[in-house]
């Protein structure tokens, strides 16, 4: 059975079995309307945006409102910090210079990475996460050598591209400058033998213990901002744009898709994401040459900048009205997290 | 004029309420959804809250259903939307991590028990196609969907399910000889 049709009807007996009909399903829980309008607003991130006006030069705006936002928000949660806590717990008990610097610094990454109003701001964000991971990787890889297997504890070089996500807060200012979109490619499968992966999930997981407190400090303020980041993307203002991301679109080829069909309508900024990306998979999929795969994106990557930069840019600036308020409004939780960061990424130099 | 069966049938369905109607579709064909959504996922709890966040979807908007028969249709759409969402915010997640230079656990204990160790290197395969390719040969293989359901599921036209599938399959091909 080696036909890929022939193993996918096996597979899908196999499932019928596993999943079969009459089979037991969690209560559905329609009462829960609260849960059903976070439904909602989790389409909202999906069916994403649309246009209007003139697109402000986003890295600009986005580094103006960190060194803002850090100059207002960040004193302001150190000084409350301070005041409600002993001594003993105060983040930064007599900071020399360099490491007023690693501070300042560290407060406007923490910023990004929990509340990126822009994709450029998001991308930044996310070398915080790099840190954190890069960490653990030597902490993983002291592990596995204890176990007599060696992994390399370089982290990759910090880049951009790998924090990309095109779909809600693409960083349009790299994609124009790079003139490619950072690769959507699949997940590749291990390469190492079952006993050694298992070694390193072990030495993963104790790895990434000392991070769990720093990371749900992150998850409970970053879940408030993405419900408005969906509320932006869903807005009024948004979905008034996208007739005028499908007419640029129109310009460009829509509603030819990339197996020379018509589709259907953009109604939202994921539709013309897909729409501009099919092009791509669908060259991909179809054995494309590396060089072909260069031009194309070159070509798309101009296009998604193109028709998406109005439609964006009216989030981006959505958002970057909301950061402010939202930096206030969770100014403990920021200076708890703010309190971690600094202990397990500043002052721990493992 | 007398009440007519029609009549005497729309009344009757009027009083069925929304969520009896909705409750009925989810005990119906829920485990179903269940399983093309744990297919696209590669995680049954997933699955499942993307299956119930659709039903709720529908319950919330049933009233604004034009043809409330059209509701499987509705749902089945849902359930590939919420997939489409969870898989952008798994990149999304991944892509932070910055796991890029380690090795990758992806063919967990969870995801061979979607389907067994038998089909592991199919679910695989799977995963590695783009969302649309995978949800197009998800909706015809493992929920036996024509194409016009298809098409309806995933919001393109036929022809484009055609090539999809097509292509598809094709690719599905070259990954499993690799793997193999």
């Amino acid at each position: 059975m080696n036909r890929a049709d022939e193993r996918l009807r096996a597979a899908a007996r196999t499932a019928a079995d596993m999943f079969p009909r009459g089979g037991e399903l969690p209560p559905l829980r329609l009462a829960e309307r609260t849960g059903a309008r976070r439904t909602h607003a989790g389409r909202a991130l999906m069916d994403r945006p649309r246009h209007v006006r003139a697109w402000l030069a986003p890295l600009t705006a986005a580094a103006a409102v960190v060194a803002v936002v850090s100059a207002l928000v960040v004193p302001h949660v150190i000084a409350g910090n301070a005041s409600h806590r002993k001594p003993a717990h105060r983040v930064q008990p007599a900071q020399s210079p360099a490491s007023r610097h690693e501070q300042r610094q560290l407060d406007a990454l923490i910023i990004e990475w929990v509340a990126p109003a822009t994709g450029p701001q998001y991308d930044r964000g996310g070398k915080l996460v790099w840190t954190l991971r890069a960490r653990e990787l030597r902490s993983s890889a002291r592990c596995m050598a204890q176990q007599g297997y060696h992994i390399s504890d370089a982290s990759s070089p910090y880049n951009l591209a790998d924090f990309a996500d095109n779909s809600q807060m693409p960083d349009l200012p790299r994609i124009a400058r790079t003139h490619a979109f950072v690769s959507q490619g699949g997940f590749k499968p291990s390469d190492f033998p079952a006993r050694e992966q298992r070694a390193f999930n072990t030495c993963e997981r104790s790895a990434e213990a000392p991070y769990t407190s720093l990371l749900s400090a992150y998850q409970a303020i970053n879940q408030a901002w993405w419900k408005i980041i969906s509320r932006a993307q869903a807005s009024r203002q948004v979905n008034a744009a996208i007739p005028a991301l499908q007419a640029c679109a129109t310009r460009y080829g829509f509603p030819n898709d990339p197996y020379g069909n018509a589709t259907g309508p953009i109604k939202s900024f994921g539709d013309f994401m897909n729409w501009v990306a099919g092009f791509l998979d669908g060259a991909d999929s179809r054995g494309a040459s590396d060089s072909t795969m260069r031009s194309l994106t070159r070509h798309w990557a101009r296009v998604f900048v193109t028709c998406a930069t109005p439609i964006v840019g009216i989030w981006q600036r959505i958002l970057l009205a909301e950061q402010p308020g939202f930096l206030h409004q969770h100014a403990q939780q920021i200076a708890r997290l703010d309190q971690l960061a600094y202990r397990w990424l500043v002052q721990r130099r493992d | 004029m007398g009440i007519t069966d029609t009549d005497q049938a729309d009344l009757l369905a009027s009083q069925v309420s929304a969520a009896d109607q909705v409750s009925a579709l989810y005990r119906a064909h829920g485990m179903d959804l269940v399983r093309i959504a744990a297919v696209m996922l590669g995680s049954r709890a997933a699955a499942e809250d993307a299956v119930h966040d659709a039903f709720c979807g529908l319950f919330l908007n049933w009233d604004r259903l034009a043809e409330p028969q059209n509701a499987l249709a509705y749902v089945r759409s849902a359930v590939m939307n919420r997939c489409r969402s969870e898989l952008r915010r798994q990149i999304r997640l991944e892509r932070r991590a910055d796991r890029t230079h380690r090795p990758l656990d992806l063919e967990s204990p969870e995801q061979t028990a979607i389907l067994g160790e038998e089909h592991r290197d199919v679910l695989a395969a799977l995963s590695r196609l783009p969302h649309r390719q995978r949800e197009a040969l998800v909706l015809r293989y493992f929920l036996d969907l024509p194409e016009a359901e298809i098409a309806t599921a995933m919001g393109i036209t036929q022809g484009t399910v055609k090539s999809t599938t097509s292509r598809a399959l094709a690719a599905l091909s070259r990954l499993l000889e690799e793997r193999s």
